[in-house]
């Protein structure tokens, strides 16, 4: 009996052994394994939480839904003659940039995700969201809510993909003043209170010269370097500023525009070689590979599920608003301006 | 055969239910203890051969959720349902407050050996204080949350008929 239990505690030892040694590559098949598995049951569960808060919300907002959709109407009467004054915007820039043989902007694609679950040790502040490889998401990709930046995937399976989110001390991001246009670092800085006041910003941009000025209130945007973040992405706003006596540079704790804290959807940018590859990946799930097809003709039809748009970005602009970000609705690249 | 498979679903729902709730900053950001529960519950509740595999499969679980490396959580658990096995022969932890303290304990423990495993491999940023923060914060999860855990899967087994004479 005794050898039987040393026989058992040898034996986990040893898988415990290997396991802590596996190869990256073999580590991240067997972990995009074991997600792709759960995936479905993360999807239920996720699916009945969403469920039972939109009941709450229905329950609390019972009373002021015809105030709210009084609101709500004008916001998308507002939204519309904002969408065709940008739409008509864009084609001037777009001509611009023709005669001034400015080189073309590349698409890119928004493919929206819901997101299903979150890290469950707690060690990194990360999201899972529902789609993978498979749906157009693959790693190092930026990933937005509809308030602003959220973060970057940093590894896809087929079936999901995680999120670090900016508030991970370990997420860096390059951006820059909206106003003024000056550059620093923004990393992930939960816990600190600079301001002493119980409501923590949770990021913190650095290495901002010591002689720009740097207001609160200010808008931070990524700034296009780095490859990962394209540029005049919103991050967040400016809520305090500190530098330190003789110093090179100062610091500003940044307040996130994207909430954090219920995370529901998510759009990831795709690359057209994303969305090609989850078109292949479904031809060949589907068995039904189309052999004579162009590979490159897929690039702006590809019919991923869910929101798709192209987004692009432009640069601070001196007025105030410091980026914009036009979706183009329908797989068809229909203008939503026209659309309208 | 019905035990395996209530373990199996345990483990299941368990990393689920994990993954889907937030941490919570003021405790220090430590995770819901819903896997280390279930193991605990094995390691104290069921045969000595059981709590072994449970473990390894609750960190495979967990690990795979995560960005941790494979390995990290298998050992951690390993770590405290060993302790709980230790201790179960002097215990009854069908009581509310050994439940609490063993929740307490054993997921201190589980978050020490987790934070010093991925201090060595450099793998985190987070300073001692934080890391202390962690444990603290996941003692308190554990000790709400064991008592509870403990007693729901005691009642689902009395009601499927699995629950094992105390060994």
């Amino acid at each position: 009996m005794k050898e039987k239990k040393w026989i058992a505690i040898c034996i986990v030892a040893l898988v415990v052994l290997v396991m802590l040694n596996l190869p990256d590559a073999t580590s991240a098949r067997v972990k995009g394994a074991v997600r792709d598995g759960l995936s479905p049951l993360q999807l239920v569960a996720s699916g009945g939480m969403r469920e039972v808060r939109e009941i709450i919300r229905y329950i609390r907002g019972l009373g002021d839904l015809a105030q709210e959709n009084r609101a709500l109407t004008e916001e998308v009467a507002h939204l519309r003659g904002e969408v065709r004054r940008l739409a008509e915007a864009e084609r001037d820039n777009e001509n611009l940039r023709k005669q001034m043989g400015f080189r073309q902007r590349s698409a890119r694609r928004l493919v929206s995700c819901e997101v299903v679950g979150r890290d469950s040790t707690g060690w990194w502040q990360t999201a899972r969201l529902d789609k993978g490889v498979e749906g157009g998401v693959a790693a190092d990709r930026a990933v937005l809510t509809a308030d602003g930046l959220m973060g970057r995937t940093v590894s896809a399976s087929g079936r999901t993909a995680d999120v670090l989110l900016l508030t991970d001390p370990s997420c860096k991001v390059s951006v820059q003043l909206a106003q003024t246009a000056v550059f620093g670092v923004l990393q992930g800085a939960t816990g600190e209170d600079p301001a002493g006041e119980g409501k923590a910003p949770l990021c913190r941009m650095d290495y901002i010269p010591r002689l720009e000025s740097v207001r609160i209130g200010d808008e931070v945007v990524t700034s296009g370097l780095g490859g990962i973040f394209p540029r005049g992405l919103l991050v967040g706003h400016v809520v305090a500023v500190e530098s330190e006596e003789g110093g090179l540079y100062q610091s500003a704790w940044v307040e996130l525009s994207a909430e954090m804290g219920l995370l529901e959807y998510a759009f990831v940018i795709a690359t057209d070689e994303d969305l090609q590859r989850a078109h292949e990946l479904r031809l060949a799930g589907e068995g039904t590979a189309d052999e004579s097809g162009d590979a490159s003709d897929v690039g702006g039809d590809v019919d991923v599920e869910g929101t798709e748009g192209e987004v692009s970005q432009a640069g601070p602009q001196p007025g105030g608003a410091g980026c914009w970000l036009a979706l183009r609705a329908g797989p068809s690249g229909e203008d939503a301006g026209g659309a309208a | 055969m019905m035990a395996f498979l209530l373990m199996v679903f345990w483990l299941l729902v368990g990393g689920t239910v994990q993954a889907l709730i937030p941490t919570w900053g003021h405790l220090g950001e430590p995770a819901f203890p819903v896997l280390l529960g279930v193991v605990l519950y094995v390691a104290t509740h069921k045969k000595a051969r059981h709590f072994m595999w449970v473990a390894l499969t609750a960190g495979v679980l967990a690990d795979a959720m995560s960005l941790v490396p494979f390995g990290v959580s298998s050992l951690s658990f390993l770590a405290s349902a060993t302790v709980a096995m230790v201790l179960r022969e002097d215990f009854y932890p069908d009581r509310a407050v050994v439940a609490m303290a063993l929740g307490a304990l054993c997921c201190a423990a589980s978050t020490l050996v987790m934070g010093m495993l991925l201090q060595t491999w450099g793998l985190t940023t987070l300073g001692a204080q934080a890391v202390l923060t962690r444990m603290g914060g996941s003692a308190v999860l554990g000790a709400v949350i064991m008592p509870l855990l403990f007693a729901l899967l005691r009642s689902m087994e009395r009601y499927l008929g699995t629950l094992e004479a105390r060994i």
